[in-house]
Formats: structure tokens, sequence, C-alpha cells
């Protein structure tokens, strides 16, 4: 179970003072009282829990936002930073004497520069939007969660989301340049810049993933690279969940990186098809997805390799995209993952733990010896580029008992990720789910 | 000297030190020991005896190694595998030691010319041990790819001169080696066509992996006779020899190309990494300055004009200078990186100029206070290369 | 975070925490085990303010 803190009695007594301070500093129509207008803000991606704020702000600029910490510092009070909500933790969660600072209406991009590669954009800025600002000029924002439709730059920042491409690219934390962050106290700090390196301590780097605890993030210089002539992907089905891991490790140790691995067991093919008939095959125990990029003779090349070594491995099928609709189909399935298990499943639990690929199967193993002993249902998909596992636990939420077991479970695959090498969060954040 | 041969020894010299309040000199094997403000001390500590690699992956692109360890040992075993260090860190032909260690590349947080592409020390650090200021002992990060358990220390410590705590052990990302390595070159141009010519280059979609550029000076040191701006990339061969052609045809407006094959690229982009296109007289003090590449130009003139020799790397992004280590010069390295809202360190100076200036821009008010708690989270006492980064 | 963190680390995580928000106001309750989600550096544990 999360544990949250117990309200500040004194903060609580005054709700309506500082309802007043907050309608002082910022414009007409950006302060949120009223309890049906705060219903939306009550809960984020981790939906089990629910939690009404004190007030929910939506600044417009950075100097509203330091306004608002400097009169939330002077006066006690705590204060949530919030994106689009979509964290899987409960990192954007509520707390009934908090101040929830909603960063959507700061969703502008202000400056793209070609020439040097970089773009400044507010915090609420989508993630997808950045990539929407630049595409037409061939150049893209590398990091992509499967959230990036809603989720924000902010909230990027805050959880240092990675995405299927993080193997060749990198996550949040490599890909930022610059952040203007406001400190509690209402200093408005500008960290790192246009430039590669900084100097001194590297403060971006700790102020990524730290989930809103350093400050608020207010504007964002990142890096745009320029797409590649172009991206296919193969989808390669095999018998079991240990020839496919024996697969992913071999085409890693032939010097192959290509620009996304993924891996999906049979309840998550199952599941995925059902929702995007993207010609996932059904007769398999274990699937990977494998992107390749370059020019139509890179790709050509590539995929033969590819193919050779998973020939290796005794695959029941394997299939090269033929057309760009092919290729987006494959990632349908893919990005659409958790909203498919809902579809099975109206409430499952996202686990995101990371492990060493070589213990895939060994983990798989143990996670279905679980899924029968607590007997929930399990779908696993897997970045098996970086290790990063989410375990898909189906429960139903109406019962307490069914809830209870989910979470016990949750909590012991994470256990066991840490046992084999791996940590408890590889994307998603530690918010409060994995606080305890 | 203290040298342990393990982390214990590590935290039992730091916190003998704390006890009685005497501070330490922090290195590995000291090539290192002129970058940024001099540090005044009895004793130092140093992780050289710290060696071995407990834990190398190929298969998982993972290796871990002791901090003490050379940069030319552990260069080795991923080669034996064919892997090499994504950042290409540098052996900067200016160090006061033979050879490097592993923690020692890694707390400087400096890295060669792939870094335009794929990224800097930091930002394949996934995991480390350290002995604090406290003499604790703490691990951050782990040994896979994807993280982000709780505040990301290896961050913070990457680039952080040894000021916070002593690095044991670091366990980075590694990549496979490339097959081949070609560079296209352009002669004669401006440095505001070169980085032109760069930006156009790490513009396009055919994964350019470096881009440099060497004035006239440079190029001499190099033994070309005229500015040469070349571009690599890296990948399998028929890539290359495709990626090479398009480039060619890409840059053409700007000249004749030529092209260096794999053996000619690989020492050229070595010495590129190495700094070795700079005229080094022994006294002489080096500037590495980061802007955003468009003002490389303006920050190269700059030294120039103050009487130094420099060139680009990082497609502009990277200035080196050197030249005769006075006041003046340092001034106009950081007027013009100021000016361009960029970074700089003075990497080697005599200690006159050392102790007499910043060795990195200093910040703003509210961020030094911040800096200030931050440091002393980690070493209270100040035990740790005081005065090593900012002046105490 | 205790499965993964010794106290030793996790009192290190909240040092850097209190360095930027030495009331624990900003997103409280989150990453850090409630028990010990409060300023728990002391005043005599930071340096005074320059
Ligand atoms: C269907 C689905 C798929 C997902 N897929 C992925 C995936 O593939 N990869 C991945 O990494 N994640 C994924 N996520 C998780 C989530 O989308 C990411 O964590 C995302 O970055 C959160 O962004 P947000 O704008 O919704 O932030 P929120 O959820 O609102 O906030 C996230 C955290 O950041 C803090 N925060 C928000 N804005 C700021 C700011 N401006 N300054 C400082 N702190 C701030 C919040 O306090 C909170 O702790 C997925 C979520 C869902 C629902």
């Amino acid at each position: 179970m999360i544990a949250l803190p117990l309200p500040k009695a004194d903060v609580l007594i005054r709700r309506d003072a500082v309802h007043a301070g907050l309608r002082v500093l910022l414009p007409e129509g950006c302060v949120i009282t009223d309890p049906t207008r705060l219903k939306p803000y009550e809960t984020d991606g981790l939906s089990a829990y629910r939690q009404m704020p004190l007030a929910v702000v939506l600044p417009e600029t950075t100097e509203q936002v330091a306004a608002v910490l400097r009169f939330c510092h002077e006066n006690g009070v705590r204060v949530v930073p919030r994106g689009a909500g979509t964290s899987l933790s409960g990192g954007a969660l509520p707390l009934a004497d908090a101040v929830v600072i909603g960063m959507m209406r700061m969703n502008q991009v202000i400056e793209v520069n070609y020439r040097d590669r970089y773009a400044v954009v507010r915090a609420g800025v989508t993630n997808l939007g950045i990539t929407g600002a630049v595409e037409a000029e061939g150049f893209f924002y590398a990091p992509d969660p499967s959230s990036q439709l809603a989720c924000m730059i902010g909230g990027n920042i805050g959880m240092n989301s990675g995405g299927a491409h993080c193997l060749k690219y990198g996550v949040t934390a490599n890909n930022v340049l610059g952040v203007r962050l406001v400190t509690i106290e209402g200093e408005i700090l500008e960290l790192g810049g246009t430039h590669l390196d900084t100097a001194g301590y590297d403060w971006l780097g700790i102020v990524i993933g730290s989930e809103g605890q350093l400050g608020i993030a207010t504007e964002i210089t990142v890096r745009i690279l320029r797409a590649p002539e172009g991206t296919r992907a193969m989808l390669a089905a095999f018998e079991g969940n240990e020839v496919a891991g024996a697969c992913v490790a071999a085409i890693i140790g032939s010097g192959i990186i290509p620009v996304a691995l993924e891996f999906m067991d049979r309840p998550a093919i199952h599941a995925c098809e059902a929702f995007a008939h993207a010609g996932y095959p059904l007769d398999a125990e274990a699937m990977l997805i494998i992107e390749v990029e370059g020019s139509v003779a890179e790709q050509d090349w590539l995929l033969g390799q590819i193919k050779e070594i998973c020939a290796g491995f005794n695959p029941i099928s394997l299939k090269v995209s033929q057309s760009a609709e092919e290729s987006a189909a494959i990632w349908k399935g893919r990005k659409g993952a958790f909203g498919a298990i809902g579809r099975i499943s109206p409430d499952y639990l996202c686990m995101d733990g990371v492990i060493p690929t070589s213990t895939l199967p060994m983990v798989l193993r143990r996670i279905g010896e679980m899924s029968v002993q607590y007997g929930l249902q399990v779908a696993n998909i897997f970045h098996a580029g970086d290790g990063n596992l989410h375990p898909l636990i189906m429960f139903d939420a109406n019962d307490p008992a069914s809830m209870h077991k989910a979470e016990a479970f949750g909590a012991e695959i994470l256990c066991l990720c840490v046992e084999v090498g791996g940590c408890l969060t590889g994307e998603h954040g530690v918010g409060v789910e994995n606080a305890i | 000297m203290i040298a342990p041969d393990d982390e214990a020894g590590i935290a039992a010299a730091i916190c003998a030190a704390v006890a009685n309040r005497e501070p330490l000199s922090v290195e590995g094997l000291g090539s290192k020991s002129g970058f940024l403000r001099p540090v005044q001390t009895a004793r130092t500590l140093s992780t050289c005896n710290l060696t071995g690699i407990p834990l190398y992956a190929p298969q998982e692109l993972v290796v871990s190694a002791r901090a003490g360890t050379t940069l030319a040992t552990l260069e080795a075993t991923l080669a034996e595998a064919g892997q090499h260090l994504i950042a290409e860190p540098p052996d900067y032909a200016f160090l006061d030691a033979p050879a490097q260690t592993i923690g020692g590349i890694v707390a400087t947080n400096l890295s060669g010319p792939r870094r335009i592409a794929w990224g800097a020390m930091r930002d394949h650090l996934l995991g480390m041990r350290a002995v604090t200021g406290r003499g604790e002992v703490i691990r951050s990060g782990g040994r896979v790819l994807k993280n982000v358990t709780g505040l990301d220390l290896c961050k913070l410590f990457a680039g952080s001169y040894g000021t916070l705590g002593v690095m044991t052990e670091v366990t980075l990302k590694v990549l496979p080696k490339p097959e081949a390595t070609g560079t296209v070159l352009l002669w004669g141009l401006h440095p505001e066509e070169a980085v032109r010519a760069m930006s156009i280059a790490l513009g396009s979609p055919y994964s350019v992996s470096g881009a440099a550029y060497l004035p006239q000076e440079a190029a001499m040191v190099m033994g070309y006779e005229r500015p040469s701006t070349i571009v690599r990339v890296e990948d399998f061969a028929d890539s290359v020899t495709y990626r090479l052609d398009r480039l060619a045809t890409l840059l053409g407006r700007f000249g004749t190309v030529e092209i260096l094959d794999t053996a000619a690229s690989l020492s050229l982009w070595r010495a590129v990494r190495d700094a070795e296109p700079l005229p080094i007289q022994p006294d002489d003090a080096v500037w590495r300055v980061s802007v955003r590449p468009s003002c490389g130009t303006s920050v190269l003139r700059a030294g120039q004009s103050a009487g130094l020799f420099g060139y680009l790397d990082w497609g502009g992004g990277l200035v080196f200078l050197n030249g005769p280590p006075t006041g003046e010069a340092h001034a106009a390295v950081v007027d013009a990186a100021r000016h361009a809202n960029g970074a700089w360190w003075l990497l080697r100076a005599p200690e006159s100029l050392r102790r007499a200036r910043d060795a990195v821009p200093h910040e703003a008010a509210a961020l030094a206070a911040i800096r200030q708690r931050v440091v002393a989270a980690f070493d209270p006492a100040g035990i740790l290369n005081p005065g090593r980064m900012f002046a105490a | 975070m205790r499965v993964q963190f010794t106290e030793i680390e996790l009192e290190q995580q909240r040092r850097v925490k209190s360095a930027f928000d030495p009331e624990w106001l900003l997103n409280t309750a989150k990453v850090f085990p409630l028990q010990a989600n409060t300023p728990s550096a002391g005043p005599d544990d930071l340096p005074r303010a320059a």
C-alpha cells in the first residue's frame, strides 16, 4: 500500500486565505478551487489512487510560477507539479493540503534553431508537439514514450522518460541541453543552455528524473536530430521466452544496434493484436519487434543480417514490413499495449522494473510462477535493448482482495528485479508507488 | 600519498582526514592535476591501486571497472570483444602523466569528437560506487541502461572533479566498434564557411559522428597546408561508403572534396580527440570552451585576436585554445564564451593564473547558494579537493 | 526504495533534496519512504547561508 503524509492542519484551516492569495498572483481563470472543476486533477496515470487538492493553479509564465512558489514557500504550503498527469507511479497525485501547479497553459514553442539543432519550448508542450514543430524540416525529438501524444516535456523531465527508441537515442537526460528551473523560493535558475557540455556541477543531470522534488521546469531546451532516411520494422516469432531472449543477446553481440528492440510475451501479443490488427503471430510464445534505419539498401542489409541471426533460434516466423503502413501497424500494436490490456481487464498495474537482459528468461519464468500463485493474469512487455520490463498485472479494482494481491504481486516482481541486479524503475519514476 | 587497494581503505582514509580536519587532494594517476584550480593539501588520496574489471557483459553492452583501472587497460579489454567506450574519451597531448584512470575520466567528464552524435561520458555512466566526504559508501544507478530510481547522483559525480566523493567503481554503457570509419575533407574554408558546412553535414540523415575544423596553424601541425574541415562517419563498411558519397555530394559546393579511408581517418580523429593540433609550448595555458556550434567561430576569432591558437570540434560547438598564460588572454576567452552563453574550463595553466582566476564560470547567486549546500551535503567538512572547482 | 538503497544512500539523496527544498514542500510524499519524508538533515547539517 502507498502511504501519504497527514495533511498540515494549519494549512487546511487557511484554505480560503490561500485561495485569495493565489488569486492575487494569477490572472482570472488560472486558479481553480471549485470541487467540480478540481475533480479532473484528483488522480494521474496511477488511477487507483485519488485525492482532491487544496487548489489547482494554471500559470501562463515563468514569473507566475515563481510568484506562486514564493507564496507557497512563505506560507508553508506544499506544491505538486503536474504536466499531463500520465505518470504511472502517482508522481502527480495531489495531496489534500497541496496546490497543484498545472503546466498545460505553458504550451508554446519559443524557438527552433536548425543550424544549431535545438528547440526551446515551454514545459507544457507535449512530447509529440516538439517533433510536430520540427518534422517539416526533417527533424525530430528523440525520446518517444508511448504516452507521447499527451505527456508533456516538463513531465518527461520529471520522470526522465524514455521510449522504444532509446536504445540508440537515449532517454530525456541525454537529449536536454538546458532547463529554466524555478526553485521553491521563487528563484529562477538557468541550468545548461544551448551548448553540449556544461561547466561546474551537472545540475541538469540531477534535476532530470527528480520527479518534481527540486523545482519546477518552465522552459526546456532540447536537442533536435535529423531523421534518418527511412526506418523499417520486422517481427520475429519464437516458441519460447528463452530462445527469444537468447536471440536478443545474439543480435547485440553481433555488433548491430537496432534503433528499437521490443519483446512481448503471449498474453501481450494476443491483447495487442486484438486491438491493432497488426498481423502479430498468435501461435508464438514470444515475439520481437526489431527496427532498423538508414537508406533502403542499408535497411535491407541490416535486416538480412538480423534475419540470419534469428534463423539460428528456430523461429516460428520472420516477417519484414513491406510498407510504411505495415510498420505503423506494428508500432500501433506496441504503443497501444497498455490500452489493449485495458480492454481485457479494466484495471491493471503497470510495473516498470529493469533487469539485465541475460536474466529475462529466468525473470519471466518466475513471474509466470507468481501469476499462478496469486491467481492473477500478467502480460509482459520488455524493451529488450535496454532491459526495461513492464509486467502488466490484471486485477479487479472492485474487489479489495484482488487489488491487494495485485500490489503484493507487483512488489514481489520489483524485489526480483533488484535481486537479479536491476532496479525499481526504468522510466516511470518512483512516485508514490515505489517509495516504500 | 595514500593509495589504498580497496574501497574500505578509501573510506578509512577519508574518515581519518575528517577526524583530523586535514583536507585531501584526490586523484587517480594525477594526469589532470593541473586542470582547474590548484588544491593545496598536505596529503593526496589516490585511487590508482583500485584496479580490475569486476563485470563485463558484452551482450548487455555494459562494463564495470574499479576507478583506478587505466583507460588503456579498459579499452584493451573492450577491444577483445570488439567494443569501445562510446564517448571516445581523450588522451590529451598535454597531460601531466602518461596514463589516465577511468575514474579520473568520469570525474572530469571529458569526451571526444563522438560526443556530438553519441553523448558524453556522463551520458554513459550507468552506475557507480563512491565514498563521500563523510566517509560513507554510496551506490547510485546500476548496471542496466535505464534507471530513474531516486535522484541520479551519478550525473552529479560525473564532472565533479573529486569534490563530492571519491568514486571507487564506475559502470559504463559500451557499444560495438564500428566496422569502418571514413572522412570527408574540405580544404581552405574560412571558419564561418566551415561551420556552415559542418552544420549541413550534421543536419543530414547520414549519421555524422564527428565534425571538426582546423584553421591554418592547427592544420600545419597536422601536416596539412591549408585549413581543413573534416566530417566523419562510422558504421558497417557498405554504409560508410554510401554515406561518404552522399556527404561528398552535399558538401560539394564548398569546394573540392577529398575522402579519407579507415586507417587515415582513425589517426586523424585520434589527433583531433587528443588536442594534438594545438601548437602547445611548455608553459602555455589551454582552454576548452563549449558553445552552440554557430558561436564557435566568434570564440575562435576572439582567441586569435588575443594571440592564441585554436581549433573547433563538435561542429563548432567545442573550441580548444592555447597560448601564453596571461590574464588578458584568459579574459578574452572568458568574455567570448560568456558572450556566447557558453561554458569554459581553464584546463591547464601555471599555478599563478589558476590561483588568481576562475577556472570555470561562476554561477548566479541563487544557484551558487544551492551549490554550496549540495557540496556540503556530500562533504560537510570540506575535506575533498577544496577549492578545485570554485574558490572557497 | 528500501529494497534498492541502504539507509545511508537514502539519507544522502535526502540531503540533496534538502539543499534545494529545505522545508520539503515540493512534491512531498513522492520518491522517498514516508517515514523519512521529512527534512531529516537538521540545520547543523547544512552550511549557514553565505
Ligand atoms: C499509456 C501510457 C504509456 C506510457 N508509456 C511510457 C513510456 O513508454 N515511457 C515512459 O518513460 N513513460 C511512459 N509513461 C509514463 C508517463 O507518460 C511519463 O512518465 C511522462 O513523462 C509523464 O508526463 P506528464 O506530462 O504526464 O507528467 P505528470 O504525470 O503530470 O508528472 C510526472 C512527474 O513530473 C513532475 N512534473 C511534471 N511537470 C513538471 C515540471 N514542469 N517541472 C518539474 N516537475 C514536473 C510531476 O510532479 C510528477 O512527479 C506512460 C504512461 C501512460 C499512461
